[in-house]
Formats: C-alpha cells, sequence, structure tokens
C-alpha cells in the first residue's frame, strides 16, 4: 500500500498520463496505417524520450506498443487491410462482418476482446512474472523449430473448406521467404547474382499489404459503379448480451495463450493472434461460423495478440531479454536511460518495476476507452465514397511498404503480390495462410537446422525436453483432432 | 473454376519441380561437415509438400461434379478496369522514382477519381491534391520517411 | 598526399590478402589526427545544409542508438539531421545506398565492420570499401569471450582452450560470418583449437541461449553482456582488446593470455569516394566537436558503449587491413562453401 502511494506520488503524475495518453493515440494511429508496425512506431518515437525521465519514457513506448497492436485491427475490420502483421487473423472475420454492414459490431468486440487480453497479460505480469520467467529460457532451438510447426499446422484450420488451396498457399509463402542469404551457412539461395535487394530476402510486410488490401482494392474496383455502399450500422457500439457471452468465454482463454507466446523469446504478437484464432476455434461454440464473420473468431485473436505484450514484457524486465521486437527496443530506451534491466531492477528500481505494472494496466484501459469512443469516427471511413476510398488506398499502400524500409524494391514485391493476390482471389485461394508460412517458415527452418548443428546431426534433440513433447502432442491435436473427434462421434452412434 | 484450378495446380507444378532442381544444385550436409542440412533441403521438403497438395488439388478438381463449377469471369467489363488499373499502377512506381513523388501521386489520384466518379474536374483536382499533401505530411513531418528521396524533382 | 599514399598502401593490402594474416586493428588511437586547421574549413557551411544520416541496420539496435545520439549532439551544426534506417542484407543495403548517393556531404553513411566482413565472405553485392571516402571512426567495440557465472569447468581463458581442445565447446555468435563468429574463429585459429559455432540471429538469441544452458559460450561484445554480469548470471573470461575494459578492469585481454588476438566490431561515419575533401573535413570538424561533448559522453557511458575515436586515414587504412585480415580468416576456416 505504501508502494502504492509512493508510485502515485513520484511517478504517476498527471503528466506522464498524458504522455500515456499521447502514445497510446500515436499507436492506434500508427497501428492502423499499413506497413507501419508497433516495432516501428516504438523506434520512431524513442529518440523522443531521450529528454524525458524513465517513468515517463517507457510508459510512453507502453501506450504506443498497445496501441499500435490494437490500432491495426481497426483497418483489418474496416478495410480488409491490416494495419500490423498482428491484426492478418482478426482481418478474416472482422472484414466479413464489416460486409454484412456489421462493423461497429465487429469493432466492438475488437476492442473488448483487445482490452481483456490486455488485462490478462497485465495480471500475469503482475503476479508470477518471476515463476514465468524461467521458462523463457527453457526454449532453445528444438523447442522453436517445434513451436513454428504447431504454428504452421495452423493453415489447416485457417483455410476454409479447400485446405489443400490454404497449403498450397502456405508452401508458397515458405518458399518466398527462403530467398536470400541462408542464415545458417550464408549461402545465397534463388536470387540474381550480385542482386542484393533479392539477397536481402523479401520481406513479409510488403506481401501482406498487397495480399490484403491491393488485392481488395483491386476487387472492390469491378464494380466500382454499382451505387450500394455499405451502411455501417452503428448503433450497436457496445457489445450486446449474446456477444458479450462469447467475447468473455474466448477472450481470457487466448489472452492467457498470448500471454506465454509473448514469454517466448522471438514470438511476437503476429503469432499470438493466429494460435488465439486456432484456439477460439476450438473452443468456440460455433465453429462452423469461423470465416463467414463471426464475433468469436474477431475475438480470438484480438485477445491473443494483445495478450502477448504483457507476455512479452515478462522475460525483459524479470531477466534483460527481450520477449519480442517491440521490448529489444524498450531494453534500449532504459538502458539509456541507466538502467537495466534484469533481476536486479526489481530490487534497485522496485517503484519504477511496479510503475510499469500499473501503467500497462493504465495503458490498456486508455486504449479500451479511445477504442469504443472512436469507434463512430473510425466507421467514417466507410462512408467517404468508394471512388475516393479506393484510389486513396492505392496510394497507402504504396508508401506504406516503401515506409518499412524506404525502399522502392518493397513497392515492386507489394504491386506483385497484390496482382497475385488478385487472381488468388478468384480462384477463391486463401491468402492469410501465406502470411503465416512467411513468418514461421524461417523460424522452422532456421532452428531445425540450429538444433541439428548444436546436436551433431542426431534427430533425438526434437524429442528430449518435456516442453518438445507438449508441442509434439499439440501438433498431433491439430493435425488429427478433427478426426478423433468424428471417429468418436460415429462410435458413439454405432453404440446407439 | 475447373480451368483456374487446372492453371494453378500447373503453375505450383511447375514451380515445384523447378525448386527442386535449382535447390539440388546446392551444397549438401556434407560438405558442410557440421552434420547440419545443408541449404536445399528445406526448399526442397516445402516443394514436395506443394506437389503433393498439387496433386489433391488436381485430383479433387477432375471429379468436381459440374454443378459444383462455377464460372470465372476474366474479361468482363469490371475486370477489364482492374487491368488497366494495374498498368496505371505499375507505370506510376516507374514514374515515380523520376517525377517523385508530389506530381506522381496527384496526376494518378486524378485520373483514377475522375474516371470513377466522373465529376467536375477541378473537384477532383483538389481532392487529388488534398490525398497527396495529406498523406505526404503525415510520412514526412510525422513519421519521418523520406518521402522525397523517390525522384529527383522531388518539390 | 598523405591520403593518397594511404590509398594506394590500402589498395596494395587487399591485393596482398595472403601476406598479413597477423596485423591487428589498432583500435586505440585516441589522438584526432590533427588534419584540419579552421582555415579551409570555413569554405564549406553546412548551417543551411539538411543533411540525412543512413543507418544499415534496423532501428532500435546498437548501431541505431549510436547513430542517433551522435545525430542529436551534432544536431546545432546543422540546418536539419535526420536519420533513416535502410537496413537489409546484413548491412549491404544501407551501405551501397550511402555509397551511391550524392557527393555534396548531405547523405552520410554510418560504415561498420561488415564493411569489411561482407566481402570477405563474398556477400558484399558489389560493396567495397573503397567506395566510400571515411569520415572517422567513432567507437568500437572487442569480443567478449562469455560464458555463465555457475560454470565451474571455465574459470580463466586457458582453462577454456584446453577444455576445448579435448571436448567439443558451442560458441554463440550474431550469424554465420557475423564479426562474433569471426572472433570467436580468430581465437581459436590463434589458439590452435576448434569451437563448434552456433549462428543466431543477432547477438540477443544467442545470449539469451547461454542463461538457458543451451550453449557454453558467446563471443559478442561487452556491451551486450554487461547488464547479465552486472547480475551475476555470466561471467567474462577474456576481452579480445588492446588494453582491458575501463568497466571490467579484472578481465584479462587475451594478448596478455597469451593469445594475439584483437578483434571487434567498430562503427564510423563515411560518405561517397567522389565526395570533395572541404567537405569531408568540415564534416570531420563538426562529429569530432559532437564526439567530445558531454552529452554524447553520457549516452555512450550510458549504453555501455565505447568511444573511440580515429581520423579518416587511420581509419580507412584500418579498414584496408581488417578486410585483408577477415579474408585471410575466412578462407582459411573454409567458410564459403559453394559460392
Amino acid at each position: 500500500m505504501d508502494l502504492l502511494i509512493e508510485i502515485f506520488q513520484t511517478s504517476l503524475t498527471p503528466m506522464v498520463f498524458l504522455y500515456m495518453a499521447a502514445g497510446v493515440l500515436a499507436g492506434i494511429c500508427i497501428g492502423a496505417l499499413p506497413g507501419l508496425t508497433a516495432t516501428m512506431g516504438v523506434a520512431l518515437l524513442l529518440p523522443m524520450t531521450f529528454g524525458m525521465d524513465a517513468a515517463q519514457g517507457i510508459l510512453m513506448l507502453l501506450g504506443i506498443y498497445c496501441g499500435a497492436i490494437y490500432g491495426g485491427s481497426i483497418s483489418a475490420v474496416l478495410l480488409h487491410t491490416p494495419g500490423t502483421p498482428a491484426s492478418a487473423a482478426t482481418a478474416i472475420d472482422g472484414y466479413a462482418l464489416a460486409q454484412k454492414g456489421e462493423a461497429g459490431r465487429a469493432l466492438g468486440t475488437a476492442t473488448l476482446a483487445s482490452y481483456i487480453g490486455g488485462l490478462v497479460s497485465v495480471a500475469c505480469l503482475w503476479l508470477i512474472s518471476p515463476q514465468l520467467a524461467k521458462l523463457a529460457l527453457q526454449f532453445s532451438s528444438a523447442e522453436f523449430f517445434l513451436l513454428a510447426l504447431f504454428g504452421l499446422c495452423i493453415i489447416g484450420n485457417i483455410s476454409g473448406q479447400e485446405i489443400e488451396k490454404g497449403l498450397i498457399c502456405g508452401c508458397l509463402g515458405i518458399l518466398v521467404a527462403t530467398v536470400g542469404i541462408d542464415s545458417v551457412t550464408s549461402y545465397i539461395r534463388f536470387s540474381p547474382e550480385g542482386d542484393y535487394n533479392f539477397m536481402g530476402g523479401i520481406s513479409y510486410i510488403p506481401i501482406m499489404i498487397g495480399l490484403f488490401a491491393m488485392s481488395q482494392a483491386f476487387e472492390n474496383i469491378e464494380d466500382i459503379f454499382s451505387e450500394e455502399e455499405i451502411q455501417a450500422k452503428i448503433t450497436n457500439i457496445l457489445p450486446k448480451k449474446e456477444d458479450l457471452k462469447k467475447i468473455i468465454r474466448i477472450a481470457p482463454v487466448t489472452g492467457l495463450i498470448g500471454t506465454f507466446i509473448g514469454i517466448i523469446p522471438g514470438a511476437g504478437a503476429d503469432i499470438g493472434s493466429f494460435v488465439g484464432y486456432n484456439v477460439a476455434r476450438s473452443i468456440a461454440k460455433e465453429p462452423e461460423k469461423f470465416g463467414t464473420g463471426s464475433v468469436e473468431a474477431v475475438s480470438g485473436p484480438e485477445g491473443g495478440n494483445n495478450g502477448v505484450t504483457g507476455g512479452a514484457m515478462i522475460p525483459m524486465l524479470t531477466l534483460g531479454v527481450p520477449g519480442d521486437a517491440v521490448t529489444a527496443i524498450m531494453i534500449g530506451a532504459l538502458t539509456i536511460q541507466g538502467l537495466t534491466p534484469g533481476p536486479m531492477l526489481f530490487e534497485t528500481n522496485k517503484v519504477l518495476v511496479y510503475t510499469i505494472f500499473l501503467g500497462m494496466f493504465i495503458a490498456n484501459t486508455l486504449m479500451c476507452i479511445f477504442g469504443f469512443a472512436g469507434i463512430r469516427l473510425f466507421t467514417k471511413v466507410l462512408s467517404v465514397p468508394k471512388v475516393i476510398l479506393i484510389p486513396a488506398i492505392f496510394v497507402l499502400c504504396i508508401i506504406g511498404s516503401f515506409a518499412m524500409k524506404n525502399s522502392l524494391f518493397d513497392v515492386w514485391v507489394m504491386l506483385i503480390a497484390g496482382i497475385v493476390g488478385y487472381f488468388l482471389g478468384k480462384l477463391k485461394v486463401p491468402t492469410s495462410p501465406a502470411i503465416l508460412g512467411l513468418i514461421l517458415g524461417p523460424m522452422a527452418e532456421k532452428n531445425f537446422r540450429t538444433a541439428l548443428l548444436k546436436s551433431g546431426g542426431d534427430p533425438v534433440v526434437f524429442f528430449q525436453t518435456p516442453i518438445c513433447w507438449f508441442f509434439l502432442i499439440l501438433i498431433f491435436v491439430t493435425l488429427f483432432g478433427g478426426m478423433i473427434k468424428e471417429f468418436l462421434a460415429g462410435k458413439k452412434k454405432a453404440a446407439k | 473454376m475447373k480451368k483456374g484450378n487446372l492453371i494453378l495446380a500447373a503453375l505450383c507444378a511447375v514451380l515445384g519441380i523447378g525448386i527442386i532442381v535449382v535447390a539440388s544444385g546446392y551444397p549438401s550436409a556434407a560438405d558442410y561437415g557440421t552434420g547440419v542440412p545443408g541449404p536445399g533441403l528445406w526448399p526442397i521438403a516445402i516443394s514436395v509438400v506443394l506437389l503433393a497438395c498439387t496433386a489433391i488439388l488436381v485430383y479433387r478438381t477432375l471429379r468436381m461434379k459440374p454443378e459444383q463449377d462455377t464460372k470465372i469471369e476474366l474479361w468482363s467489363t469490371g475486370t477489364r478496369r482492374v487491368y488497366i488499373t494495374m498498368a496505371m499502377l505499375v507505370v506510376y512506381v516507374l514514374v515515380l522514382e523520376f517525377v517523385g513523388f508530389i506530381i506522381a501521386t496527384t496526376v494518378l489520384e486524378f485520373i483514377l477519381i475522375q474516371w470513377f466518379a466522373k465529376k467536375n474536374p477541378v473537384i477532383t483536382l483538389i481532392i487529388s491534391a488534398a490525398i497527396t499533401m495529406v498523406v505526404y505530411a503525415a510520412f514526412k513531418f510525422l513519421l519521418n520517411v523520406p518521402v522525397d528521396s523517390f525522384g529527383i524533382f522531388v518539390i | 598526399m598523405k591520403k593518397l599514399a594511404s590509398l594506394i598502401l590500402a589498395g596494395a593490402m587487399t591485393l596482398s590478402l595472403a601476406a598479413c594474416s597477423n596485423s591487428t586493428p589498432s583500435s586505440s588511437s585516441g589522438s584526432n589526427g590533427g588534419s584540419q586547421d579552421g582555415s579551409n574549413a570555413s569554405a564549406v557551411d553546412f548551417s543551411n545544409t539538411s543533411v540525412t544520416c543512413v543507418v544499415p541496420y534496423d532501428a532500435g539496435g546498437g548501431t541505431d542508438a549510436v547513430m542517433r545520439g551522435l545525430a542529436d549532439a551534432a544536431k546545432g551544426s546543422f540546418k536539419n539531421i535526420t536519420v533513416e534506417n535502410r537496413s537489409g542484407a546484413g548491412g549491404a543495403t544501407g551501405m551501397l545506398y550511402g555509397a551511391n548517393a550524392k557527393n555534396d556531404g548531405s547523405i552520410i553513411t554510418m560504415i561498420t565492420v561488415e564493411l569489411a566482413t561482407l566481402e570477405a565472405m563474398g556477400n558484399n553485392a558489389g560493396l567495397t570499401y573503397s567506395m566510400f571516402k571515411p569520415i572517422m571512426m567513432v567507437n568500437s567495440a572487442a569480443s567478449a569471450i562469455t560464458v555463465k557465472a555457475d560454470d565451474d569447468r571455465f574459470n580463466t581463458l586457458e582453462d577454456f582452450i584446453e577444455y576445448s581442445k579435448t571436448n567439443e565447446v558451442q560458441v554463440g555468435n550474431s550469424g554465420l560470418g557475423a564479426i562474433w563468429h569471426l572472433a570467436a574463429a580468430g581465437l581459436a585459429k590463434e589458439a590452435g583449437t576448434t569451437f563448434k559455432h552456433v549462428g543466431y540471429d543477432g547477438a540477443n538469441g544467442a545470449i539469451t541461449d547461454l542463461l538457458g544452458g543451451h550453449i557454453d559460450a558467446v563471443a559478442v561484445s561487452y556491451a551486450e553482456v554487461n547488464s547479465f554480469v552486472e547480475s551475476g548470471d555470466l561471467k567474462v573470461l577474456a576481452v579480445m582488446a588492446n588494453d582491458r575494459l575501463e568497466a571490467i578492469p579484472d578481465v584479462p585481454t587475451c594478448i596478455e593470455c597469451g593469445y594475439d588476438v584483437v578483434l571487434g566490431t567498430w562503427r564510423g561515419l563515411g560518405v561517397p569516394a567522389s565526395t570533395p575533401d572541404e567537405v569531408v573535413d568540415e564534416l570531420y570538424r563538426i562529429f569530432s566537436e559532437a564526439c567530445e561533448s558531454d552529452e554524447f559522453k553520457e549516452f555512450m557511458a550510458n549504453t555501455n558503449n565505447v568511444i573511440d575515436i580515429m581520423n579518416g586515414e587511420e581509419f580507412e587504412a584500418m579498414i584496408a587491413d581488417q578486410l585483408a585480415l577477415y579474408t585471410d580468416l575466412v578462407d582459411e576456416l573454409g567458410l564459403k562453401v559453394g559460392a
């Protein structure tokens, strides 16, 4: 209690609230713009914190982080344009809902689910972070490989009816990711001699922008002269009772899973959201509605990706090991202030640590308030006439893909991905598996080979630890769970 | 749909076989002597999965009942409009490097909006200039993205 | 004339790679070369120019932090100074961009040790150090052989080397062919032993794996392991520097232990090779002033970076030296397979 008073007296001043509010708002805007990720947002605004004290700076960055992860879903729902990779899974059902004229409902669900996911992760951060942190160090190459493999198995569940088409798309994504310098042997694969653009590899953000936003815009051009505008029903911003029940059933669970994924170093919000989607599907009351605009399918990934935020802070604060790319930058922000994250921080700077815990809670609350307050404003985007909106989306896609590395090469990648995505859409090939393949393919390959390097080529390394077996079982259940369920159901019927 | 699926399958088959051929030429595990699979193994493994999925797709497509087959319209007024837009965007990105962001974008927006909306050209010009300036300012000043370095005539 | 001589020297060195395998980088000159005398510096004025500093790595990393700190300290001398990240291909993308930029000094590139290692590995995509005219070196960091603090097998570097001769030790680095890999390999070569090198994407992954006990050691810079050494999780056996580090005065250098290796990363500023000398001189004046500022010194101390100034000529000669060294090392270790 004394600590709480001290926190409010020393570090949580009204000024800090202001910085945090500014951070959350900036984060939401950055997240909503395609191509600008949470990592970029935090890195871009990092120099601003040089002049602040430690609490102000880190809490502003926290605000940006939470805001950006949430903000990506706004454009994912409204325009089928995931603002950050963490919202790619939200785009599937969120946009389907918006198409039915229920954009307000989808955004309300996303906001509440994000908040719940964030809260669950803050609770974990506050209560059991030292215990959980040790888990982060248990992960080595073999465990990472199995985690990535498990993630890739999710492709089957986000592919809809024709699973083989989803798998084809996922394979294409993995193959595109192999272009460039191989990180294990530094051999250059599938690139023209001496071309540094290809050598550096093809990054997935321009591809994501192309596959989702660009191809969607192309599709909209087909019937641009038809006058029917989707009228967004913005009457029901706050989720109705039945939706509330669904969200409360799903979001805390995926939030908790997101937290665990956040703890694992190197696994971030993008993986958290896809795993969240998958988990939501398996615990949902109406899994058959997934893909056609289901509230459950929106709350799954949203709880998952915001759960990652608190999870990623756990190893950062307790061990000094970043849980994902954003927290890696935050470590930098703290060291610039002369502070060293890690076990010592809890002893030497207890007030700051608890300020961060409390600040994280406040940042999530601010995100929720701004989110609900802004829904009416956000949905206004849909009332912009399509004839103006679509050309504007083209420009945003182009500059968004340029912004990441300031490279025109990425713009071409985006454009080609958009054109390919348009034709894939015609063939009813789902495109989100490609994103999953691009993110997880390199992770799987690299860790598979590094694990074998460490073991001297002995594959036993993949079966040695309890974590390995945990993932092996998860993979088995994901692949054959449906079949087992059917088989058991069939048996029951036969018994009757 | 049937034809489309088969074309997709053919493309994937060519790609998969191509990758296997290229990647088999890469150094093998023995060359490194560390027990690690060489750079070719992973692309080959994924290509095999790709080819297997392609085979399933072909099988299911050929067995598809005629009533499940939906027609894909690839040469209607709507799709032709999409192809023209694609071509325009390609030209836009090509020109971007030489003309600079502001001019190229204003022109692109003007053409597209005028074509779609058929409004008063003056209004269209104002709208397209406004979009360009908002995007330019947001990225250049707020986000510090060097939009200028697109072209020589940067104005 | 001096510059020309060093250029010729540098050229000669690249040609005769095999000749200088024992050369070590002189990484602690400290003095400011003194090629300035203020009179010709006034010919070029940057106070009305906007300059862009290109960082060939992602925002938020170590190189980025040093550049942003330096840009912040030098901002008074320019109309505007911005830092731009152009990452990719292990740094080649950004450095190639900077090397082919306008030669009026408005685009300054952060050049790093990868300028030498990428070429040595053959992953340079045409990038070579002679495309740059180096302005100055700003910072350097030696490799620190670090193990777990509770690892009783290794208490000195000698233990470590002896152990590695009969057993397999796994040494983590920030990526195959990256500087920390070459540093560890250089030590192994000098000591007549072998390590098993395990590459990660960046030093962080290697350190995390060491903390979890999945590998035996890492060979990254002290700045990167500093917090874990202070918390008592890790310990440094030796550093590959010329002199002991101020932060850890009890840890010996490799030279003291009898292994003549001085390897590590360095960062500096460069402009395209065709940039006029007076522009380079003025930039040198501005940035060396910025390096002297208390603001920058405090920033570097907080981020555990060592300020290590070297003027353009010395810097260029050192880069040439390093290229020869690494080319040799890569050849000898057989790192270039199938290329």
